[in-house]
């Protein structure tokens, strides 16, 4: 199959997922008892204004008419207003889609540099001590539940050492004195382009902890995989033939080893996206970071049902766009899959 | 390699250490669970009155209990209501700017009710008894009304009461909510990040002048979880927090940085009785429970101490509170002969209690309630469930609702018959905030002429008040619990904040420095 097609066919099944989703979430989030109208207004509302927000927010229609509404307005790229933030969805999911990319992307970076040496390291080194001490790591670093490990780290590395910060994603006082432009979302590309490097440097100081929690599972994941990955690359019989003919330990694992044992490791990476962004949701909690994962935490403590159908469609999009990434990838690494 | 690493760490420390000292007595930050829902001031009803109370202002200000004056006057210098108290002339006071720069006059208080009823959105419903603004000259303005209501209190509301700058025009909520203002407080929205945080920056221009010690930025870090907010604030990050976890309040009062502002609140917590179905359709029923409820054990263990058993349904400083109002106290015995008179001498009924899950308070309290009616023979079932969907399912039928629902409530204004009416009135077959479905017309009767009196009588207003609250506590359909005190969490070196239970959980910035 030709590779334009592979990708026409993938955001072909993008849309029906999202369109099955859509119908789940927009049905299964109103079969939760909750006066969306009520919530909507406010404070002590009043049952008259209570009223008049149902009729302006259309709720007194049948639940199908609402849904037909919903998706006609998104066909036209409107997610409609939260019932939180009063603000459009999609300007919300605008700005903080980037703060958990960012988590997100930093996070799968140094998992990949990481996870993959560390695997290859512990194939080549396999059955000594090194081999054990890296199978022990990435057993806990693959078990630690997510929420668990980031508030670990935060005791540790600021209640009882002081070296990072416990929140957020730039100190309160340069929030004064040094303030992010918004030009990306990205707060350490948006520091970096305008010059602010004191907030730059905060930013990624930050960025530590958060990024440590996500990254743990990862890296622990990736290595165990590129380890059996290699190990059984290794075993087959164009190895064993190269290096009867000479060839060098580290170009027959690094050029010829590794290159094929690189496939699952790409389809795994996929997943490890997906991973990402719902880890994200703990960490930010944790840390206080303002990304997607807060965002849709306030939207359903709040029933803020069209902000959570955004989250929804962005996390949806977001894994199907990653694996169709990935398989091109693997397309192009490995020219036998079709 | 060697330059760049030496130039990569001095900009590391220069990053670090980038904040001057000075900075840091005129900033602060401010660790707040409370969102913002709308920054529009004509239909803000929300936990954003915090900040709005900052950057806008209303003609009158209610002064906190204990104070000389009710009311201080802020962009009113006076008034006058007559006879038939359906006319109230306002003198307004002269050189005060809008943040945009226009100025204020008559047009500006016409404009603002006009847009806030307009609406109809929010707490809009103060204005329900308005006919009409007249703008008499730039600094004269008459408000007329179609029926007599405490208009000085209405004027005075948390929400509702904003005068913001003309030049809004046809403006929408849209626009505020981007991140405009358009006030005359002593505070403009420097920035602000949805959900995230904002800064709320000194007004060169505010008329009350910026001699004497001000804090002149705020940065509100919205912090959902209440021990992020505790580390902030023990970190000396935050100089103020809004909501803490209960059990580290004590914590925080031993701290050598940090303190606990106590003050009063209009903030109560109460149980209403479901009156429409068996057995607490019977006013003896829910006396005995009502002596049931051990209220001291309810202050220690779900507040602390942090609050007072309450005495009626208006709390303690409110207008309308007497102790003339009859209280129901802690007594088993005397529950168990009200039992036994209405015929259920050993209990042996169950009942079902909701709760908000996301309030602590509410689940100790609960627990408190089911362990003292064990005692009587009753059987609680405790049902937590998050507020959206207790109140939900205690709005359908009342015949399948619960039986017992704790609700936490606090006024808009300072008038009690806001918390009478919402909270008693006859709701027909539509109940919102009546959830004891409790129906009785001379009550409904009573705190309307009391309300309509307010203005012109306030003396017989106060007598009819306390009749209607007697007539509501022979009858029992709510068990008034506490009111609740304020606490503020803060660091020792901010000074200057005067708790005002009118305006509830508002810190007036204004007020505050540190030292």
């Amino acid at each position: 199959m030709p590779l334009t097609l592979f990708i026409l066919k993938r955001f072909a099944g993008l849309v029906a997922l999202l369109l099955v989703l859509s119908v789940l979430v927009f049905f299964f989030s109103r079969a939760i008892p909750g006066d969306v109208a009520a919530l909507y207004v406010g404070g002590n509302a009043k049952p008259e204004q209570i009223e008049k927000a149902r009729i302006e927010l259309g709720l007194d229609k049948p639940l199908y008419i609402q849904y037909q509404r919903y998706m006609g307005r998104l066909f036209k790229g409107d997610m409609g207003l939260s019932l939180r933030s009063h603000r459009p969805v999609l300007k919300d999911l605008s700005e903080k889609i980037p703060m958990s990319m960012e988590l997100v992307l930093l996070a799968l970076l140094v998992a990949i540099l990481l996870g993959i040496p560390v695997g290859g390291i512990a194939a080549i080194k396999q059955g000594t001590w090194l081999d054990e001490v890296i199978k022990w790591f990435t057993a806990a670093a693959v078990s630690l539940p997510i929420f668990f490990l980031a508030l670990l780290l935060q005791l540790v590395f600021f209640d009882l050492l002081g070296w990072f910060p416990l929140q957020g994603r730039l100190d309160s006082m340069l929030e004064f004195t040094h303030p992010i432009e918004l030009i990306t979302g990205f707060s350490f590309i948006d520091s970096l382009v305008t010059g602010n490097f004191t907030a730059f440097f905060n930013v990624i100081w930050h960025m530590v902890l958060p990024v440590a929690a996500l990254t743990l599972g990862p890296i622990g994941f990736i290595a165990r995989l590129t380890r059996s990955s290699l190990l059984e690359v290794m075993n087959q019989d164009y190895i064993l033939a190269a290096r009867a003919s000479g060839i060098s330990e580290g170009v027959l694992y690094f050029r010829y080893g590794l290159r094929n044992a690189l496939s699952p490791i790409l389809t795994v990476i996929g997943l490890m996206v997906a991973l990402l962004m719902l880890n994200t949701f703990f960490v930010e909690i944790i840390f206080n970071w303002p990304g997607i994962g807060y965002y849709a935490l306030i939207a359903i403590t709040s029933l803020d049902f069209p902000a959570l159908m955004g989250v929804t469609f962005t996390i949806g999009t977001i894994y199907v766009l990653a694996n169709t990434a990935t398989d091109v990838v693997r397309r192009l690494v490995d020219p036998r899959i079709n | 390699m060697k330059q760049m690493m030496k130039c990569l760490v001095f900009i590391l420390a220069a990053a670090i250490l980038a904040v001057p000292a000075s900075a840091m007595e005129k900033n602060m930050v401010y660790s707040s669970p409370y969102n913002i829902t709308t920054l529009d001031p004509s239909v803000s009803y929300s936990t954003e009155s915090q900040y709005l109370s900052n950057m806008y202002e209303s003609l009158l200000k209610v002064n906190p209990p204990g104070s000389k004056e009710f009311y201080s006057y802020v962009l009113a210098t006076g008034f006058s209501a007559s006879d038939d108290g359906l006319v109230y002339t306002f003198n307004l006071r002269k050189g005060v700017k809008f943040h945009d720069g226009t100025p204020f006059t008559a047009e500006a208080v016409k404009f603002s009710v006009e847009r806030t009823t307009t609406i109809g959105k929010g707490a809009a419903f103060i204005w329900g008894d308005l006919k009409e603004v007249q703008v008499v000259d730039d600094y004269t303005v008459k408000i007329i009304l179609k029926s007599p209501a405490p208009l000085p209190m209405i004027a005075a509301a948390a929400d509702g009461s904003y005068i913001m700058s003309p030049s809004v025009g046809d403006k929408g909520p849209e626009w505020f909510n981007e991140g405009n203002d358009a006030g005359s407080g002593p505070y403009t929205l420097k920035s602000y990040k949805s959900g995230e945080s904002w800064i709320l920056a000194k007004f060169d221009g505010y008329w009350g002048g910026w001699d004497g010690k001000h804090i002149e930025n705020i940065l509100v870090k919205y912090t959902k979880e209440g021990l992020v907010q505790l580390k902030m604030l023990q970190s000396n990050e935050a100089m103020l927090a809004g909501r803490i976890p209960i059990d580290s309040i004590p914590k925080i009062k031993a701290a050598a940085n940090t303190t606990v502002l106590e003050g009063p609140s209009y903030t109560n917590y109460l149980a209403f009785f479901n009156t429409t179905r068996p057995p607490l359709d019977r006013q003896t029923v829910r006396k005995a429970l009502a002596h049931a409820i051990p209220y001291d054990d309810i202050i220690k263990v779900a507040f602390n101490g942090a609050a007072t058993q309450a005495r009626g349904p208006v709390p303690k400083g409110q207008f309308g509170h007497t102790e003339d109002v009859i209280q129901y106290e802690y007594n088993l015995d005397k529950a168990k002969r009200l039992l036994a008179q209405a015929g259920f001498p050993d209990g042996g009924f169950k009942l079902t209690l909701t709760h908000a899950a996301e309030n602590v308070s509410h689940g100790r309290i609960a627990s408190l309630i089911q362990s003292e009616f064990k005692k009587l023979g009753i059987e609680v079932e405790v049902k937590s469930i998050v507020w959206t969907s207790q109140w939900a399912m205690a709005k359908g039928d009342p015949k399948e609702a619960q039986d017992i629902f704790l609700l936490m409530w606090w006024p808009t204004y300072s008038d009690p018959y806001e918390t009478l009416y919402t909270l008693l009135h006859n709701e027909k077959d539509k109940p919102v905030w009546n959830l004891a479905y409790y129906v009785n017309p001379a009550y409904d009767n009573m705190i309307r002429k009391a309300y309509e009196m307010t203005g012109i009588n306030p003396d017989k207003a106060l007598d009819l008040y306390i009749q209607a609250q007697n007539m509501v506590q022979k009858d029992a359909p709510v068990a008034w619990l506490v009111d609740k005190k304020a606490e503020w969490p803060m660091n020792k070196k901010l000074k200057g904040f005067v708790v005002n239970p009118a305006y509830t959980a508002t810190p007036f910035f204004y007020d505050m420095y540190l030292e």
